[in-house]
């Protein structure tokens, strides 16, 4: 999960590519952590230091831990806390960033701390981040939205990310976007009238709209194919029915009108959303948002 | 022998459909019927007269609810289970006002629909 959120911002920001952060991604699950990384990024070493050890080590056939010690970069106590932590993929992937040559290790350093500040989350939603605690994510994430509408969005957002966690992938990315080009892509749009009028959509490639379909309605991939646009649409469907329930409870009554599709939602009339969240998937990106409307 | 069931399966999505139509393919039916909108809903209930209708809210040209007030009109008996994703306390309240049997929140799980429908069959699914 964290490691899908960072990997967005590092999209975002410029600092990777699509294709990079990918491949990135999908080098995860081979990649061995390397102490001078963990230490980094748990700020026990800075990263000259790591720098100097890690150039030391090529020159002596030595550990790294050892060398740190014996500069007194690392306590023995530090070096064992780093053992036994648990593996953290988003300092994996600032790892392979690194050894790319796409990141150096101040960057990551920096850019993992500019995350922090610019993801609007407490120190203890980014702990809870980390512990992939998802409803925290979504509302820590969401929560620093702006703009009219910004409670129904923001609740809009939440209930269709909590959709694809739940039906598409455990491990999903969101962050705010102003504009993007969507030609190209196909996307869906409903609209929802009641005290307001609310208009979603998403859009993305045909392979990550197939992949929303299969996994979110049990059916096989083929089917899904076979069935075309009315797959994944039916998934934003889902979603907003789930939006309305939620907002139902709250007291609030909106009235869902059918789908329809949006052949192309630049000229469409559907204008810009209020909110417009990518969604780092398995297969690509999917783009979502939603505007909101006081009648 | 086993009693076989005819169902009528009322939604505009394909997918939904499918899906629902694959649940109860493992209950006791020997026909199932489908209709992509409110106003094909009320005439194919007319044309088969199913044991069950599984009636979505949202769809074009008539919306479930109305479908199942003239279904409910031509057939008091009908046995229609309002089917949708959007379970708010004020469709519920108009579905249950205009006779529906029960209501089954989207996404659709095998083993709820068919405890769903063995349930409204109660008596003659056995």
């Amino acid at each position: 999960m964290f490691s899908r959120l960072f990997g967005q911002f590092l999209l975002q920001e410029g600092v990777v590519s699509a294709s990079a952060l990918s491949s990135a991604m999908g080098r995860l699950g081979e990649v061995r952590p390397l102490i001078g990384m963990l230490a980094l990024a748990q700020g026990f070493m800075t990263p000259a230091q790591v720098v100097e050890v890690s150039a030391a080590q090529k020159k002596v056939d030595r550990r790294f831990g050892e060398l740190a010690i014996e500069r007194g970069y690392l306590t023995v106590q530090q070096l064992e806390s780093i053992i036994s932590a648990q593996k953290s993929e988003h300092v994996l992937l600032g790892q392979i960033l690194v050894q790319d040559g796409i990141l150096s290790h101040e960057g990551f350093l920096r850019v993992l701390d500019s995350y922090r500040r610019q993801s609007g989350l407490t120190d203890e939603g980014f702990e809870a981040v980390k512990a992939n605690d998802v409803d925290a994510v979504v509302r820590s994430v969401l929560s620093g939205r702006r703009g009219p509408g910004r409670a129904l969005a923001v609740e809009w957002g939440v209930v269709f990310m909590k959709s694809l966690v739940r039906f598409v992938d455990p491990g999903v990315a969101i962050d705010p976007l102003a504009e993007a080009d969507y030609k190209g892509l196909r996307g869906f749009v409903q609209r929802i009238s009641g005290d307001q009028r609310l208009t979603a959509f998403m859009a993305a490639d045909d392979d990550v709209l197939t992949d929303v379909a299969t996994r979110s309605s049990g059916l096989d991939e083929e089917t899904a194919r076979e069935l075309g646009p009315d797959a994944a649409g039916e998934f934003l469907n889902l979603a907003n029915g789930l939006f309305t329930v939620n907002c139902s409870d709250e007291g609030i009554e909106l009235d869902m009108m059918p789908q329809e599709t949006a052949p192309s939602m630049g000229s469409s009339g559907i204008g810009e959303p209020d909110a417009l969240l990518p969604f780092l998937l398995p297969r690509g990106i999917l783009w979502a948002g939603c505007r909101i409307e006081r009648r | 022998m086993e009693k076989k069931f005819t169902a009528l399966i009322c939604d505009d999505s394909a997918v939904v459909r499918k899906v629902l139509c694959r649940h109860l393919s493992d209950g006791p039916f020997k026909e199932v019927h489908e209709a992509t909108d409110g106003v094909q809903a009320v005439e194919m209930y007319r044309l088969h007269r199913p044991d069950i209708v599984f009636m979505d809210i949202v769809m074009p040209r008539k919306t479930g609810i109305e479908a199942l007030c003239e279904i409910r009109e031509h057939d008091p008996a009908a046995r229609v289970v309002m089917a949708s994703s959007t379970g708010t306390t004020r469709n519920l309240k108009a579905a249950i006002d205009a006779g529906a049997a029960d209501f089954i929140q989207k996404p659709f799980e095998r083993d709820a629909v068919l405890a769903l429908v063995r349930r409204i069959l109660e008596g003659e699914w056995e």
